[in-house]
């Protein structure tokens, strides 16, 4: 139980989370400095599309002040000499609109959230701390790798967008076996298959007859009151624990 | 002269008894060291020293972040191998395609520098590791999912956690590194692997009043006396015993002058209760090291006869360039015998003190000593064959000159030579050795046996290589282009035998073609 409120404790206190009043103070500085040329949405227009700022993105806190205040020179980007509390607010909310993790906690209550979560049967395959099921991707840091509008989406409707590695597949076997589960990996000559108990099915391509991948998600379409809903995003949001684990899949070769 | 048939059978029954039978399974490794001897045989025999010259690469594994590095030895399990890189990372793999199956990344807190990990524990579905942020961490085997951290030491100071750890009995053990900084007092933490908890913690250097404390001055200089604990342990479970080594005492590693005395337990063995931690015995392989020596080497158990009768031993082989045999049950000294170039010690005293040369003492003017601050060997795991009774390790010739602020190469001498050494260890002489050319001078990679007469080795520069075992002739070899500070395993999917080493930040798979 000590390790269990130790994970606990970790969640709820990792995560470099800006209080709600700093972004939104930060929020209207933006918009009176920055929007006009680098537009509402950060996207861009007569000034560079911050999303794709190296300072921004991946910078530090301290970096990103220190070029607000002195501005780039040459660069048509102009020193905005703002006090250090201003500053301090609008790097927050930069950093929220733009960093996974860095946004304020969204609105909710995470407790029942959790309650939502056991419930409505996501455990029975997301783990988080290292407890639930294992044939959906891990949620133990979810808040730190996906936004909230995202979290959303892939709650609300599962198959929008399917996590690498997570499809659901079902394969056929020569020796007449039929296994279903999450397609982890598969190449040319080998297939890894997650199997909803946990285990892993690792096979030669040789050995399956047929692979039958429906390009749909194996996770059901949650039916939420707006109440639970706002909850459960509430206890997603809160899991910022500074363990990231993931697959790297092909994609990262 | 015993039949050789025989003689099999009796070294099989020896380990067979020796052995935890959790790890009969030879298609597994299970461990750092395989299992929990340390003697890095496996029983597989598919790979020969007859074919062994067909061996082929079978697929490799490229982790993505460099510098980080990594020393471990992968853990294998009913097809799916668990590695470590850099004491934040954990990849799963399966092991017969090298086809990652989830991969864990950790944020550290801070940064300690300690960039390289020598790889996991095993126990039900969770896998264990240290982190480079001095945590231990329990994933769930399935999918990296973290089950709890635990912190080893506090972020204040923690200088890394490189130790793969060791599960035994529902305890997991890990040992602790930073021996060198003159800031810490060495220890060795017990987990429960359930929960995480910390069930216990013994320091390797005693407090005042302690037993053992008379070997240092009445000062504080015991809170910073190093001793530190940054490899794996063994254990018999027939004895209720687990052996873990320690590292050199502190603060400072070249001047004593303000720790006279033996610093028990430094550069040690210890032999301790596995529930408790409790002390049992102690053998202490350099008294007052002044020479960075650390004893960090594996504790190798071994049933074997000696002096005609059977006896229960325990095999080290010391930086400070001495092999040595000792009753693992009582700590009774029995040999000690140089295998690399030494001139620090005359002789040992019938109770295995080593009575010193004279000039030995760092000073000033410098002192010259063989071996050098890098040692006759060092932390690469030995190996040992039960059949050939000899004893494998990379050893190392080279001297350098001390001064109590530091050593400094003896450019005078020739170039270190680097070798693979066989001892046998009835004698402590070595039978033969296969010399390094043109490597690196400084090596930290491990050895393995095979009962297909093979031992596997590599050098720094990235050779991995095959020898037989019995009469030291170069078989294989496999140029994997990068550096290689690990130690080789092997292990067996759906009937076909791989052996497999990690590089820098790669794992290569060996496997004989299919028929």
């Amino acid at each position: 139980m000590r390790a269990l409120r130790w994970i606990i404790a970790l969640v709820c206190a990792v995560g470099p989370a800006a209080d709600l009043q700093s972004v939104e103070a930060g929020a209207a500085l933006y918009r009176e400095n920055c929007a006009a040329c680098h537009a509402a949405n950060l996207e861009g227009g007569e000034a560079p599309n911050l999303f794709r700022s190296r300072v921004v993105v991946a910078g530090s806190p301290q970096a990103l002040a220190g070029l607000i205040r002195k501005g780039i020179p040459g660069d048509g980007m102009p020193p905005y000499p703002l006090p250090d509390e201003q500053v301090r607010q609008l790097v927050a909310f930069l950093h929220s609109k733009t960093r996974p993790g860095a946004g304020p906690p969204l609105p909710g209550n995470p407790e029942a959230g959790r309650a939502v979560f056991e419930k409505a049967g996501c455990a029975a395959c997301h783990m988080i701390g290292g407890k639930g099921g294992a044939l959906g991707p891990d949620l133990s840091s979810i808040a730190l790798r996906s936004f909230p509008a995202r979290i959303r989406q892939s709650v609300v409707d599962p198959g929008a967008s399917i996590a690498a590695g997570y499809a659901k597949a079902t394969l056929t076997l020569r020796d007449g076996r039929v296994l279903t589960g999450a397609l982890r990996n598969e190449d040319n000559f080998s297939l890894q298959l997650l199997l909803p108990n946990g285990e892993y099915a690792l096979l030669a391509r040789a050995d399956v007859r047929q692979v039958r991948s429906s390009g749909e998600s194996p996770m059901p379409k949650p039916d939420l009151t707006p109440d639970d809903l706002r909850d459960l995003l509430a206890y997603l949001d809160r899991q910022r624990a500074p363990f990231l684990s993931f697959s790297l899949t092909f994609q990262n070769y | 002269m015993r039949p050789p048939v025989l003689m099999f059978l009796l070294a099989a029954f020896a380990a067979a008894q020796l052995r935890d039978p959790r790890f009969d399974d030879p298609a597994n490794w299970l461990t750092f060291d395989g299992d929990n001897t340390g003697q890095r045989h496996s029983r597989l025999a598919q790979i020969h020293r007859g074919n062994v010259k067909r061996l082929k690469a079978e697929w490799v594994y490229q982790t993505i972040r460099v510098p980080l590095r990594s020393e471990a030895t992968p853990l294998v399990r009913d097809g799916m191998m668990y590695f470590t890189v850099g004491g934040t990372q954990a990849h799963a793999l399966d092991a017969s395609t090298g086809r990652e199956l989830w991969s864990f990344h950790l944020q550290p807190e801070g940064d300690t520098g300690a960039d390289w990990n020598r790889g996991m524990a095993l126990s039900g579905n969770r896998v264990l590791m240290a982190t480079r942020d001095c945590r231990l961490i329990a994933l769930d085997a399935r999918n990296g999912s973290v089950v709890w951290a635990s912190r080893v030491r506090a972020p204040e100071p923690c200088f890394g956690t490189t130790a793969a750890p060791l599960v035994w009995n529902g305890l997991a053990y890990i040992g602790q590194r930073g021996g060198d900084t003159g800031r810490m007092r060495g220890h060795l933490d017990a987990f429960d692997v359930e929960t995480g908890a910390r069930k216990w913690r013994i320091f390797t250097i005693p407090g005042p009043g302690e037993k053992g404390s008379q070997t240092w001055p009445a000062t504080d200089v015991y809170k910073v006396g190093g001793g530190a604990t940054w490899t794996a342990g063994t254990y018999d479970p027939r004895l209720n015993l687990l052996f873990w080594p320690t590292g050199n005492p502190g603060p400072k590693d070249y001047d004593g002058s303000d720790r006279k005395g033996d610093n028990l337990y430094s550069d040690s063995v210890l032999a301790l209760r596995p529930d408790t931690g409790e002390l049992v015995w102690h053998y202490q392989f350099t008294p007052h090291d002044l020479w960075d020596w650390d004893a960090n080497e594996t504790p190798v158990l071994v049933d074997a006869q000696w002096r005609g009768r059977p006896r229960k031993l325990l095999l080290h082989a010391d930086r400070n360039a001495h092999f040595y045999v000792l009753d693992r049950a009582t700590g009774e000294f029995l040999m000690a015998a140089p295998f690399a170039r030494q001139s620090w010690a005359r002789s040992f005293t019938a109770a295995g003190r080593p009575v010193l040369n004279p000039g030995v003492v760092p000073s000033h003017r410098g002192a010259r000593v063989c071996p050098d601050v890098h040692g006759g060997t060092n932390w690469q795991p030995p190996s040992y064959h039960p059949e050939t009774g000899l004893f494998y390790l990379l050893a190392r010739d080279a001297c350098g000159i001390y001064y109590p602020n530091g050593p400094e190469y003896d450019t005078g001498s020739q170039k270190p030579l680097q070798a693979l050494r066989a001892i046998d260890i009835q004698t402590g002489k070595v039978k033969w050795e296969i010399p390094l050319l043109g490597t690196a001078e400084i090596s930290h990679a491990g050895t393995m046996t095979t009962a297909g007469g093979l031992v596997f080795f590599s050098s720094r520069d990235g050779q991995f290589m095959a020898a037989d075992a019995l009469s030291g002739a170069l078989l294989w070899n496999f140029n994997t282009g990068g550096t290689i500070r690990a130690a080789p395993m092997t292990y067996m999917v759906k009937g076909r035998q791989y052996v497999a080493v990690v590089t820098k930040a790669a794992v290569f798979a060996f496997a004989l073609p299919d028929q």
